[in-house]
């Protein structure tokens, strides 16, 4: 097996220079979302192309009857080699709106190429924007180059996570190639906060840290990007929600430039994964808004 | 400088008895430690060999060659590193990780602004004005470059100072002995050198992954008792 330095410079070097500008493919998924008289959010412009599929907004929240509820579907199956995926999501003023996906993304084996996926968020002054996805499967020799960007007015609260499992179905030593990620969150006066970028090779990811190999197959993170609350106090919050020592591993703190606070975690597989980003969804809502989610049916 | 004094230079800033404070920070291996996740010295070279390689190589290694580069032009482009500490203010999400860059990264400075270091003094007026961060990747490639250190060596020394600094952390909690650390430390040169054989990413495009000594840090902020400060 090549070095794990030399691997993870073999993935970059795949990258081409253009992989790194915004993605201009027809691939795409435009969500706008507006808010009506009544306070309810809805979805006011649309755009969506091969393998995305929308289907109506839901309002399923009891705590929050307005907040419109979308699933990103997908028609192809998960995501191949060469796949150029582009998505919007755009919050209005006083919109409430939470966006996940159907079920977990998988992305399927590459021999050559790799796949690209962005998702841009905007939220306008008053917005509060859930982007709350099941996790990414990384199926063996999947190769993933992937970014979130959310652009928020300093009153617009944001709660999203992003994480990703190592998975082979064939159950033998084989694992993604390497997956860059990229979680971006800027002001609306285009001033960057924070920026998390990683960039994994499978390998990398399987040996962990230690000596023995990395019992953990989930890598998880999750933020709450606020102004409106005092952070040390989130921060205590979602230190109290329930992480099974022999599942989960994970650390809590607060962001740079007063942005929020975050949780990134590890754990052993995506059903301990799902629970745990569920517990700290639902502490994160209530701690914005005194009430707790109503949970989204998949 | 002739060959023996750029030699000897060298030495000194790379030397664990040089005052930069490094003693003080684990960068996790104290709550890892604690918690069992590291046992033994082979636990404590594979966990030295991912900062670098998780760590170092993508992020910290493009910082310093920056400010290396930023401090080397006539005059020296503060501008230009104010611009690199908020970028590496930016991408340091674990609060203790932030504090622990800040605070070494500021000794450094201290140290060399009491030695004399050219340009040191005003930069320290620009952390003292809440102007800059003075991050220690940062601080490493501005005071190195200015005592005619090059950009080649202070790489060696930076990832020298980071292997030192992990392994005395081990040593202080116990989890190897003098032996092991000598030897650790001597197994860590070839990642080393393969890292400095590759171009380092440039500083729009660096990245880290290193989750669990992240996770830890962040654990250490709440952890009952502490040695060490992250």
């Amino acid at each position: 097996m090549p070095d794990t330095m030399e691997q993870v410079i073999s993935g970059v070097d795949e990258i081409s220079d253009n992989a790194t500008d915004r993605i201009l493919s027809d691939s795409r998924l435009d969500l706008s979302f507006q808010c009506d008289p009544q306070g309810r959010s809805y979805l006011a412009k649309q755009y969506y192309t091969f393998p995305f599929h929308i289907c109506r907004a839901q309002y399923m929240d009891k705590a929050l009857p307005g907040m419109a509820t979308m699933y990103m579907q997908s028609c192809s199956g998960g995501i191949f080699k060469g796949d150029r995926l582009s998505t919007t999501i755009h919050a209005a003023e006083n919109t409430q709106v939470h966006v996940t996906t159907q079920a977990s993304t998988i992305i399927h084996r590459m021999e050559a190429d790799f796949a690209h996926q962005e998702i841009v968020i905007s939220g306008e002054n008053g917005a509060l924007v859930e982007y709350l996805p099941d996790c990414t499967i990384l199926f063996p020799e999947a190769k993933l180059k992937s970014s979130v960007d959310v652009t928020r007015h300093p009153n617009c609260d944001v709660i999203l996570c992003d994480s990703f499992l190592a998975h082979n179905p064939n159950n033998t030593a084989e694992t993604f190639s390497w997956f860059e990620n990229e979680l971006v969150i800027r002001n609306s006066d285009g001033q960057v906060d924070i920026i998390d970028r990683f960039r994994v090779t499978g390998e990398q990811f399987f040996d962990g840290e230690a000596a023995g190999s990395n019992p953990y197959m989930v890598h998880g993170t999750f933020a709450l990007i606020t102004s409106s609350k005092d952070i040390d106090e989130l921060c205590a919050t979602l230190r109290l929600c329930p992480a099974p020592s022999d599942e989960i591993y994970a650390g809590i703190s607060d962001l740079p430039n007063n942005a929020g606070c975050w949780v990134r975690f590890l754990a052993t597989d995506g059903v301990a994964s799902k629970k745990y980003i569920q517990t700290l969804w639902s502490a994160a809502r209530e701690a914005l808004t005194g009430c707790a989610p109503t949970n989204r049916r998949k | 400088m002739s060959n023996a004094s750029l030699l000897l230079a060298s030495l000194q800033h790379g030397d664990s008895f040089f005052p930069s404070g490094a003693v003080s920070f684990s960068w996790g291996l104290e709550t890892l430690f604690s918690e069992g996740a590291l046992t033994n010295a082979d636990d404590i070279e594979a966990f030295a060999r991912t900062q670098l390689q998780g760590r170092w190589a993508g992020f910290d290694r493009s910082v310093l060659i920056s400010a290396h580069d930023a401090a080397s032009l006539k005059d020296g482009d503060i501008d230009e590193l104010h611009r690199i500490d908020a970028i590496v203010e930016t991408q340091t999400l674990a609060r203790e990780m932030r504090d622990g860059s800040h605070r070494s990264g500021l000794a450094l400075l201290r140290v060399h602004e009491k030695m004399g270091t050219p340009g040191t003094s005003s930069y320290y007026d620009d952390i003292r004005g809440n102007k800059t961060r003075g991050h220690l990747s940062v601080m490493q490639g501005f005071v190195w470059a200015r005592c005619g250190i090059t950009k080649f060596d202070a790489q060696v020394i930076a990832a020298h100072a980071l292997c030192v600094g992990l392994l005395g952390a081990a040593l202080r909690l116990g989890a190897i002995g003098h032996v092991d650390s000598q030897r650790i430390l001597a197994s860590l040169r070839d990642p080393i050198d393969l890292i400095l054989c590759h171009e380092a990413p440039v500083l729009e495009r660096v990245h880290a992954f290193t989750p669990h000594s992240e996770i830890a840090v962040m654990r250490h902020e709440t952890a009952d008792s502490r040695l060490f400060a992250n």
